[in-house]
């Protein structure tokens, strides 16, 4: 069997992701509109790369992320800009941004909810250890009305065993956990494939708030 | 300082349509709304209320009328109204008829499994008394499905099978309603409640699915007065209608009233706590990574050319990432202070926050107390002290946002003198050309009118807080001079000649000035204005204002000499000139409630106070009310009797999802008379200084790690 011929991946953009579900029309031109009307000073980088991503994309450091909000369709790509401890804070080519804690999302910014922080510390030691079990999990949410709303939630883990994925390097065998989670008013599925060989989470589904929902993330690993 | 923007925003119906994409899910869940925009059947009211904070737009037309509505819930239990109604062909000489009325109402008992929902609501209680009546009404759900509701009405609510008043048991005089004292309107006609005879009016409301309700009403409103002029025909107290809610939150309803007009209204309701994006859509923030990457960075590392300069410059481009100005800079090994102007965030602490990791991702690793001055024109406002371990600890901490802000100092800053100021920051010099669009409201012969063109505005900073400014404008089109208003007032035509000032300007000088602004002192805040001022007056303008940084309370004095320009609105004065000035105090009462009175005299010469109250959401968005009492008789004030009005303030942010200083507002009065009419001087200090102040900033904190 043959090498497959490989397919340049290329980061999209996801910063009109957020608004794009709620508004319709063309928004480059109502953007210019109101900042004529109303005098607001232009974003320097109001089109094409945001000025932080491209000595990320120079340095070559993977992998890359490809998130694709599950609702709308619309995908981008992220690179790792900074790590403290567990969390890595992933920046997208267009400026907004995704937060993990082990590969398990913490936060979100300009995407979204307004995830702003989370405590998934639990799920993550659970979901890397291939324990099946009951964990709590707490996210931080900006409101529509700017006040931060903590929420807790309790989840079930369980470890559904092995499957082989495919990811742009190959076939990667991989262990599914599938993580159900409920508060009084919210429930959300996620789903982590966790590479057996490398120890960490290459795939996964996870709920990112009300506003937009489900993210599908898939490690890339040639860019 | 927040840009404010006039208008634009209207409580024009398209704009609500516009929201109503943005806004989906700010509806309330069943409270359906009557052709006077009120919870209601199809005219008649019902008990029940809009969710706390809610702003409902009704737009309805039976027969010859057509009424527009906003409806605001004041707080859970009360709720106010505002609404402009025409009839077509109801004036005398067959011209329509413009009318504006004001509601309140009050949510009395909520509904329990065994008691119904009881309000009471005054309907017109301040206009000419078109629509005057009161109301005790009652709901009650019956069933998942089905709501049932009856009540009792006076004065236009009787105009049916109507009996003596009940409440002739406690008085006799409430048996009779007084009649003739309509007049110039504006009046709070309490005399006139609750008395001459009484109807009982009633309906049910069937919800058939999550979207369509069906409804049936027995009306005691027989529209006398159209009736007579022939403009409606009511043959029946029974009205019927259904009404379809569509996904993006619009109402539309259709109904027959009377038995032969037909109806239709289109409603929708927002919510100010919900924005369009909820988290906004602006870019991430830098993370604060490892301080030791930071000992090997180019512009820390003297070996390779770095220093407190080369550092500066990072920050500096960092800071205009983030649409910060960087003003001053100070470094010591274990401190730094920025001074900034914020330009882009609506929420003060946000730009606070970018500041601080700006500093925190660029400065050397031994640098551990972050130090931001907010400025405004150059003036330092405040400082907010935060350690940057406790950023750097706290930067993904779930409660980050409460802890920070536990930790992090916030100070008046009235001692930060030049030192440490960017060199060359002075002179600044900014212009721009734009398009501008003015509206006037409520002529009685044409509802809105506006006017358009283009507009030119410029400044000149040669130190802090000095500044020249101007602003002329160019009216290319528009029907404000069509207008034939001359004024008739009895009192000195200070606003009245606003038509006239239209039709004998050409180019526009609307401001021409020269403006200080200083700290006098701890807590307080100075600002001299001298030039021509606004449209219609020129002259000198002096304002002090205290206001500690944590403080609910904040006063104010300000004077004006103040002379009346010529109807060109070029350089030339005319020959009536005051000395106007008012003392106020302004206080945040919680819960976002905000209340301001101005004590002093008016441009007219006029003693007497205003007394507004606004209700401010955390995000900004802001809905008022005020009213102005001064020794103007209401017979010399003329129509309207007191001057009063309504105001909204939309933050673009809360529209777009973007971060942005810019506030569309929009004032509403009735009508624009001479007594009680302040100067409209540019910048007063309170709104200025407020956003950077510790209670606004305390209530944006959710943003801070934004």
């Amino acid at each position: 069997m043959g090498a497959l011929p490989a397919m340049k991946w290329k980061f999209g953009i996801l910063a009109g992701a957020a608004f794009s579900l709620a508004a319709c029309g063309n928004q480059s031109f109502q953007d210019r509109a109101i900042g004529l009307m109303l005098e607001e000073p232009n974003l320097a980088h109001a089109a094409g790369q945001f000025p932080r991503f491209a000595p990320l994309l120079a340095a070559k450091r993977g992998p890359a992320l490809d998130v694709q909000i599950v609702q709308s369709g619309l995908r981008g790509g992220f690179l790792r800009e900074s790590t403290q401890g567990t969390i890595e804070s992933w920046l997208g080519n267009d400026g907004v941004a995704l937060i993990f804690d082990r590969g398990v999302l913490h936060g979100t910014r300009g995407l979204g909810a307004g995830m702003l922080a989370s405590d998934v510390s639990a799920s993550a030691n659970a979901i890397l250890a291939g324990r099946s079990g009951e964990v709590d999990r707490i996210h931080t949410f900006l409101n529509g009305n700017d006040i931060a709303v903590i929420r807790a939630y309790k989840c079930t883990i369980v470890n559904e065993g092995s499957e082989t994925i495919q990811l742009d390097s190959g076939a990667t065998s991989t262990r599914r956990m599938v993580e159900t989670c409920f508060s009084l008013d919210q429930s959300f599925k996620n789903i982590y494939w966790v590479d057996t060989s490398r120890g960490r989470i290459v795939q996964s589904r996870q709920w990112s708030g009300e506003f937009v929902g489900q993210l599908a993330i898939q490690t890339v690993y040639n860019f | 300082m927040r840009r404010h923007t006039s208008a634009f925003f209207i409580f024009a119906f398209g704009t609500a349509s516009a929201l109503a994409l943005t806004n989906a899910s700010a509806q309330s869940d069943r409270t359906t709304l009557s052709t006077y925009g009120t919870p209601g059947l199809i005219e008649t009211p019902t008990a029940r209320s809009l969710n706390d904070g809610e702003l409902a737009f009704t737009s309805s037309l039976v027969g010859p009328t057509m009424r527009n509505t906003v409806t605001f819930q004041i707080l859970p239990g009360v709720s106010g109204s505002f609404r402009y109604t025409r009839i077509d062909g109801g004036q005398a000489d067959g011209s329509a008829n413009f009318d504006r009325s004001f509601d309140i109402s009050f949510q009395l008992l909520d509904e329990t499994d065994l008691r119904p929902a009881v309000a009471l609501g005054l309907r017109d209680f301040l206009g000419t008394g078109l629509y005057s009546g009161e109301y005790l009404v009652a709901t009650k759900q019956i069933g998942s499905k089905l709501e049932v509701t009856g009540g009792i009405g006076w004065g236009r609510f009787a105009g049916r099978d109507s009996f003596t008043n009940p409440l002739g048991i406690i008085d006799d005089r409430f048996e009779t309603r007084p009649t003739g004292t309509g007049g110039r309107g504006g009046k709070v006609e309490a005399g006139e409640w609750f008395r001459g005879p009484a109807s009982i009016f009633g309906g049910l409301a069937y919800h058939l699915n999550d979207q369509t309700t069906l409804f049936a009403e027995y009306s005691t409103d027989t529209y006398d007065r159209e009736s007579n002029q022939g403009l409606i025909d009511i043959s029946s107290p029974l009205n019927v209608g259904v009404q379809y809610r569509f996904k993006n939150g619009v109402d539309l309803k259709a109904f027959v009233v009377g038995g032969n007009e037909i109806g239709a209204q289109v409603t929708y309701v927002l919510d100010p706590a919900k924005r369009a994006n909820p988290g906004g859509r602006e870019t991430a923030p830098r993370p604060i990574g490892s301080r030791r990457d930071l000992a090997l960075a180019d512009w820390n590392n003297s070996a390779r050319g770095g220093g407190k300069d080369a550092a500066q410059k990072v920050l500096d481009a960092r800071l205009a990432e983030d649409g910060l100005i960087l003003q001053g800079f100070e470094l010591s090994r274990t401190r730094a202070t920025v001074r900034i102007e914020n330009t882009r965030f609506g929420a003060g602490a946000q730009a606070a926050g970018r500041a601080a990791r700006a500093m925190a991702t660029t400065l050397p690793p031994d640098v551990e107390e972050l130090t931001v001055i907010f400025q405004n024109k150059g003036v330092p406002i405040s400082r907010i002290v935060t350690k940057r371990s406790d950023l750097e600890d706290l930067q993904y901490d779930y409660d980050g946002s409460w802890r920070s802000y536990s930790r992090a100092s916030i100070e008046d800053a009235f001692d930060a003198d030049r030192s440490g100021e960017v060199v060359d920051l002075y002179p600044v010099f900014d212009y721009g050309l734009s398009p501008y669009a003015s509206f006037s409201y409520f002529d009685p012969d044409e509802p809105v009118r506006v006017e358009a063109g283009a507009q030119f505005k410029a400044f000149y900073r040669p130190m802090p807080g000095l500044t020249f400014a101007g602003q002329l404008r160019y009216p290319l089109a528009g029907n404000v001079e069509d207008s034939d208003r001359v004024s008739d007032s009895l009192i000195e035509p200070v606003r009245t000649n606003a038509v006239r000032y239209a039709r004998e300007s050409d180019l526009e000088i609307n401001k021409l000035t020269a403006e200080y602004q200083f700290r006098p002192g701890k807590d307080l805040f100075g600002r001299v204005t001298a030039g021509y001022l606004e449209n219609m007056f020129g002259g000198v303008s002096a304002e002090l204002l205290w206001y500690p940084t944590g403080s609910r309370l904040a006063l104010g004095a300000e004077i004006n000499y103040a002379k009346q320009r010529d109807f060109d609105m070029l350089f030339g004065f005319q020959d009536y000139d005051v000395v106007t000035g008012h003392a106020s105090a302004y206080y945040d009462f919680g819960n976002g409630f905000l209340g301001q009175i101005d004590a002093g005299r008016y441009l007219a010469g006029d003693w007497g106070a205003t007394v507004a109250l606004d209700r401010e959401f955390n995000n900004g968005f802001r809905v008022g009310a005020f009213f102005t009492l001064t020794d103007v008789s209401s017979t010399d004030f003329g129509e309207g009797s007191f001057d009063k009005g309504i105001r909204f303030e939309v933050p673009l942010s809360f529209l777009t999802g973007k971060p942005s200083k810019t506030i569309l507002n929009q004032t509403i009065r009735p009508v624009q008379r001479d007594g009680g009419a302040r100067l409209n001087v540019d910048n007063r200090l309170h709104r200025q200084v407020r956003d950077a102040r510790g209670k606004e900033l305390r209530d944006g904190w959710g943003r801070y790690l934004r």
